[in-house]
């Protein structure tokens, strides 16, 4: 959020910058180096820009290490690159798991009852 | 098998990371060079002090990412250390977006 | 939230919704509103995604109509002799058949699919989950083996095969089969920590005491590699402490435990680190399956119990 507040803000600024180094050439007709403030200008809108940009790319990167990476997903979602060679979908015993989801599901039942009385 | 090859299968890296690590650089890369391409058509600068600007300019940026976006630890994110340094700055299309709107720039405002 | 995104993202953290009954039962919950919405007629490879995952899972919960709807347009759009969709009509009907007969037709189906077309490999492998459904695990078992010898490259059989050799107790030919899967697949860790746990429970079967130790010194290693291919394999990392702490009471005076002790304290290190951060519902660490965390966390609570006595 904070990234793309600083983007809009140093675009405005680089928009100025460009409209007043515009006026200067329009003002001056012999080709004069530019006013200080303008340049100041534009270095600072450039370098908030530049903050901006690579700040909003914050956490995009992902380890390379296959160590690490699958351990992140391991940990947060329980499910690696080779989580469906436990799963195996293609595979799939329906009845058996309609058979444990209907005993899971009496004996969640039961457990809240049993929670509130 | 050469050592470079058994490290590799011992301690094996994820391509699609890769591809998509070295993407998101060279979005930031295409993205801020254009900038630099407007500042320094802005500033009306020409021939050398304007790649030297882009010079400058990438490796600010460079800094920057290596800072905040691979936590000081670019190894863990590349295959190679300099990979976060040079990639997409004197090659691809970065170089060509910031000459772009360098003498577009120019053009506009001194003309 | 739009309902397609919510899905979307309830799926990319719950990328196997399968695996216990509260996800599923998530999962299906939303499907009457999806497929209602307009968002549910979109021509996207993510929508037709969703549509498998939740047939799948309304089917587990026992919602069978919003599995028929799910099936429904599947078949519109792919057709009905779509390999997919018929593996897919299969299920369907082995889910909601009510008695044996009506099954041994669902499989007397299957085999006319087969004999039109051999190669089908999902509607083949329908027709082995069937066949142990009904108890017939050897015709299973050879089904399997056949399919193997046409396709050998297909991971997914092998595992399976491994788990019905394991559950006959055949342990050596199981083992045997996850190497094959380690063959393709040479970074499935899940496998190299599978390989561990069978040769342990192989050697706790098995005969004399030096044989023991040699399975356990094996099944070590096999951990070990689980370990060092997934820094937070939480199976990987019980497999090693337990294993580890068999041997050093196996054999107590011995020049060569230094490792072996190294290697029980660095997995007791990380389990301590995974039961303590997921009992602290800390963001980044609640993958883990529940009843996994307790067991090792059973496991430490033993272990330190030994030392103090």
């Amino acid at each position: 959020m904070a990234s793309k507040a600083l983007i809009s803000l140093s675009i405005l600024l680089l928009i100025h910058s460009c409209y007043s180094a515009h006026e200067h050439s329009l003002l001056t007709p012999t080709t004069t180096s530019l006013p200080l403030d303008v340049t100041i200008e534009t270095l600072v809108s450039v370098v908030l820009l530049c903050f901006g940009i690579v700040l909003s790319n914050r956490e995009e990167l992902k380890p390379i290490s296959w160590t690490v990476w699958s351990g992140v997903l391991e940990r947060e979602k329980g499910c690696g690159q080779f989580g469906y060679l436990d799963e195996r979908v293609g595979f799939l015993e329906i009845r058996a798991k309609r058979a444990e989801f209907a005993k899971w599901i009496k004996g969640a039942g039961e457990g809240s009852s049993s929670q509130k009385t | 098998m050469n050592p470079e090859e058994k490290d590799l299968q011992i301690n094996p890296v994820v391509p699609e990371n890769v591809i998509h690590n070295t993407k998101t650089i060279a979005d930031i890369r295409s993205l801020t060079s254009s900038i630099f391409g407007i500042a320094a058509g802005i500033l009306g600068l020409e021939s050398y002090s304007g790649f030297i600007f882009y010079l400058l300019g990438s490796s600010i940026v460079s800094v920057l990412m290596v800072i905040f976006i691979a936590g000081g630890k670019p190894q863990n994110y590349f295959r190679g250390t300099s990979e976060i340094w040079t990639l997409e700055v004197f090659s691809g299309s970065s170089l060509s977006s910031f000459i772009l709107t360098w003498t577009l720039f120019f053009g506009l405002l001194r003309a | 939230m739009a309902i397609l995104k919510f899905l979307l993202s309830y799926l990319s953290v719950h990328p196997s919704p399968l695996r216990n009954p509260s996800t599923s039962l998530h999962l299906s919950q939303q499907a009457p509103a999806f497929l209602s919405s307009s968002e549910s007629t979109k021509d996207t490879q993510e929508t037709w995604l969703i549509y498998e995952q939740l047939l799948l899972s309304c089917l587990r919960t026992g919602d069978d109509n919003s599995a028929r709807l799910c099936l429904q347009r599947l078949s519109d759009r792919f057709g009905v002799d779509s390999a997919r969709v018929k593996a897919l009509t299969g299920l369907y009907d082995e889910a909601t058949s009510n008695s044996r007969g009506e099954l041994e037709s669902v499989l007397q189906r299957y085999q006319d699919i087969l004999k039109e077309d051999p190669t089908n490999m999902p509607i083949e492998k329908r027709r082995i989950s069937l066949l142990l459904s009904l108890g017939r695990t050897e015709d299973a078992i050879k089904a399997l083996t056949s399919l193997l010898s046409h396709s050998p490259n297909d991971a997914e059989s092998w595992a399976h095969l491994s788990s019905l050799y394991f559950t006959q107790g055949l342990y050596q030919q199981s083992i045997f089969c996850l190497e094959e899967v380690l063959l393709i697949l040479p970074n499935a860790y899940n496998i190299f920590a599978r390989i561990g746990e069978v040769t342990y429970i192989s050697s706790s079967t098995g005969a004399g005491s030096t044989d023991r130790t040699e399975a356990f010194e094996e099944a070590i290693k096999y951990f070990a590699r689980s370990v060092e291919l997934s820094e937070w394999y939480l199976r990987g990392w019980y497999g090693l402490k337990l294993v580890t702490g068999k041997l050093i009471q196996a054999k107590p005076s011995d020049g060569t435990l230094g490792k072996t002790e190294s290697l029980n304290q660095l997995a007791t290190e990380k389990l301590v680190q995974i039961v303590s951060k997921f009992r602290r519902n800390e963001k980044g660490w609640m993958g883990f399956d529940e009843a996994e965390v307790l067991a090792a966390k059973d496991l430490i609570d033993r272990d330190e119990q030994r030392f103090s006595q």
